[in-house]
């Protein structure tokens, strides 16, 4: 086993922990705020068109890149494993989030 | 690169298959039973989760619909057929159709907080029959194609690589979604897609990066297909390639997300103050997923696979590569449970969707005083109805090209007029109802006669014309603060089923709990 292999395997596993993790707080969250109230806050808002745009110009850069040096096949499988990281993180950020507002009130 | 290497894997069994599709579909029933028992109680919490999803699922449900089987297989086939130039026209356009339903998203959401479907903001919007009835069928259609189209993935990747009858992995996976879908609706469908995520993402990476060691390095790959054709490693056919498919598939996409039930069923779900996120970051998220797998076409190229050597068929390419090149049997299994994640979440995605529009967009409609034990009832047939028909159309061997696109050109159709509708008060219903049709009527035959390019930008000039300029006659603006009036339809006090842990105790608790919040 390559080194890249070797680590994009233990960097699969560490984002498949912080998922699950993630994951397990969503459901816990969703049978804890079942029958309660509907949220009624609206969306604040800000820009978004910056992200859409940053978003857009990093996917072109990164298949761009696919065609500039064989790192970046290396590189690449890495995202998809942090795609599922920060979907983990989403849920720990909802909590955050939640917490805060409570402490507010 | 050796192309000696490619040889068939024979301790790929159909039982390994079937272990595969039925072990799948047991998790996900696993989770739809808790869901069941614990969430579901009701047609709202069936087809609008209670409006109650929070960032986390939000992100990866909207993730995992948007991934289909297609997002897989066609990534690397088209970077097969057209090195990068080809990957960058797949991937671009897709994560941004997504992000780009945000502003529409917020702004009916907020002026319509009750609502569960599109046809029933359209109905609200016009008033009028015609409209919210070609606005249902076209949602009705899309919806029961990309079943259609998942199930046929499940069983082309299912026949290719463990050899089984493809009209019997068709029926085995088509009853093993509909199973736990009938369980839970939207939460289950928001929850097993959320939970495949992990397996289009993670495992998808994993599988690559195995791929690439397996046939030498990325310098190897790298320098294969550098020899084969330079231009393969560069953008430089940018514009052949989107003369060719590139623009066409664009508005696609852009069609397929803003004119889709499933989309919009989750827009009335998520909790409104997520709204915003939700559809930036799944969109931004996705895009690792076409890239990474890709790189699956790169290795095809590499190794000097031919079309005849697949079958004719470019969207086989990852599947061959995967199970061609000697790889560790294990590897293979976790390719395979990536394809099968994308076509579960879109396939349970789909019927709880369709769900919502038989409830409201049908039943509500011809019966408004139906209890709610009977709407229940007839929500969750409906999924199993649904799937039923997209397996008929599927196992009948119809050739659903043609469907897809008709498909892909009502959307199309569609498109401008909608978000017309929902952004500019000026649009009145001649204008939408007349769009559409025209659009269709002249655009279909624009692109029968002078191909897809053509048709497609026939279509949106119609549609957008049509509406402009009878908004621009429209004398009488619609107040879209009115829709906040709209009452919520499915708001029944009496629950029909008890779940089964929801004791008085904890029920009080939540409740309390909401108060103080």
């Amino acid at each position: 086993m390559t080194l890249s292999l070797f680590l994009t395997v233990i960097a699969a596993i560490a984002g498949t922990l912080v998922f699950i993790a993630g994951y397990i707080k969503g459901i816990r969250r969703a049978i804890a705020e079942y029958g309660t109230p509907e949220t009624q806050v609206v969306d604040k808002g800000g820009s978004y068109w910056l992200t859409v745009f940053i978003a857009i110009f990093g996917a072109g850069v990164a298949v761009i890149l696919l065609g500039v040096s064989s790192a970046w096949m290396i590189v690449i499988p890495f995202l998809g494993i942090f795609s599922a990281t920060m979907v983990g993180l989403c849920f720990f950020i909802e909590e955050f989030e939640q917490d805060r507002k409570a402490d507010r009130n | 690169m050796d192309p000696t290497l490619l040889k068939e894997q024979i301790e790929l069994t159909p039982m390994l298959g079937f272990a595969l599709l039925i072990g799948l579909g047991a998790l996900c029933l696993t989770i739809a039973l808790i869901v069941r028992t614990k969430l579901v109680r009701n047609t709202k919490d069936f087809i609008a989760s209670g409006r109650k999803i929070g960032l986390g699922f939000g992100v990866g449900s909207m993730l995992s619909v948007w991934t289909w089987s297609v997002a897989v297989l066609f990534s690397a086939a088209l970077t097969f057929q057209w090195g990068l130039s080809g990957l960058i026209w797949f991937v671009v356009p897709n994560g941004f159709a997504v992000m780009v339903v945000v502003p529409f998203a917020r702004y009916l959401r907020k002026n319509m907080p009750n609502g569960y479907t599109i046809s029933d903001f359209i109905n609200a919007r016009f008033n009028s029959n015609v409209a919210s009835t070609i606005v249902t069928l076209t949602m009705i259609f899309g919806i029961l194609l990309e079943i259609l189209i998942n199930l046929k993935g499940t069983s082309v990747v299912l026949s290719t690589i463990f050899a089984i009858d493809w009209r019997i992995a068709a029926i085995a996976g088509a009853a093993i979604i509909l199973t736990y879908s009938y369980f839970g609706g939207l939460w289950t469908s928001v929850m097993t897609g959320t939970l495949n995520i992990i397996g289009v993402t993670v495992l998808g990476g994993v599988v690559v990066a195995f791929a690439i060691q397996q046939v030498g390095g990325a310098p190897t790959v790298f320098n294969a297909v550098a020899a084969r054709d330079p231009m393969l490693l560069s953008v430089s056919n940018f514009v052949e390639a989107g003369k060719a498919f590139g623009i066409t598939l664009c508005f696609g996409f852009l069609a397929v997300s803003v004119a889709d039930q499933i989309f919009w069923q989750k827009v009335w779900a998520i909790k409104p103050n997520y709204i915003r996120r939700t559809f930036l970051w799944a969109g931004a998220l996705f895009y690792p997923i076409p890239i990474t797998l890709g790189i699956l076409g790169l290795i095809g190229l590499g190794l000097g696979i031919t079309l005849p050597q697949i079958g004719g068929d470019a969207a086989a390419i990852g599947p061959y590569v995967m199970s061609h090149i000697g790889l560790p049997t294990i590897i293979v299994v976790l390719y395979v449970i990536v394809i099968l994640a994308c076509c579960y979440s879109t396939i349970d995605g789909g019927s709880s969707a369709l769900s919502s529009v038989v409830a409201i967009d049908i039943v509500k409609r011809i019966d408004p005083a139906v209890s709610e034990k009977k709407m229940f009832v007839i929500t969750k047939l409906a999924m199993l109805f649904g799937g039923v028909i997209a397996l008929s159309i599927a196992l009948s061997g119809v050739d659903f090209a043609t469907l897809v696109l008709t498909s892909w050109s009502l959307k199309t159709a569609i498109l401008l007029p909608l978000l017309a509708a929902i952004m500019w008060p000026r649009t009145d219903t001649r204008g939408f109802v007349g769009g559409v049709v025209l659009a269709i009527l002249i655009g279909m035959t624009v692109r029968y006669f002078h191909g897809e390019l053509a048709g497609t930008l026939t279509i949106l000039g119609i549609s957008g014309g049509v509406v402009l300029i009878s908004g621009l006659f429209n004398n009488q603006p619609f107040d879209m603060a009115s829709l906040r009036q709209s009452a919520d339809e499915l708001d029944w006090t009496a629950p029909v089923q008890d779940a089964a842990d929801y004791s008085s105790k904890s029920r009080i608790e939540t409740e309390q709990k909401g108060a103080v919040s």
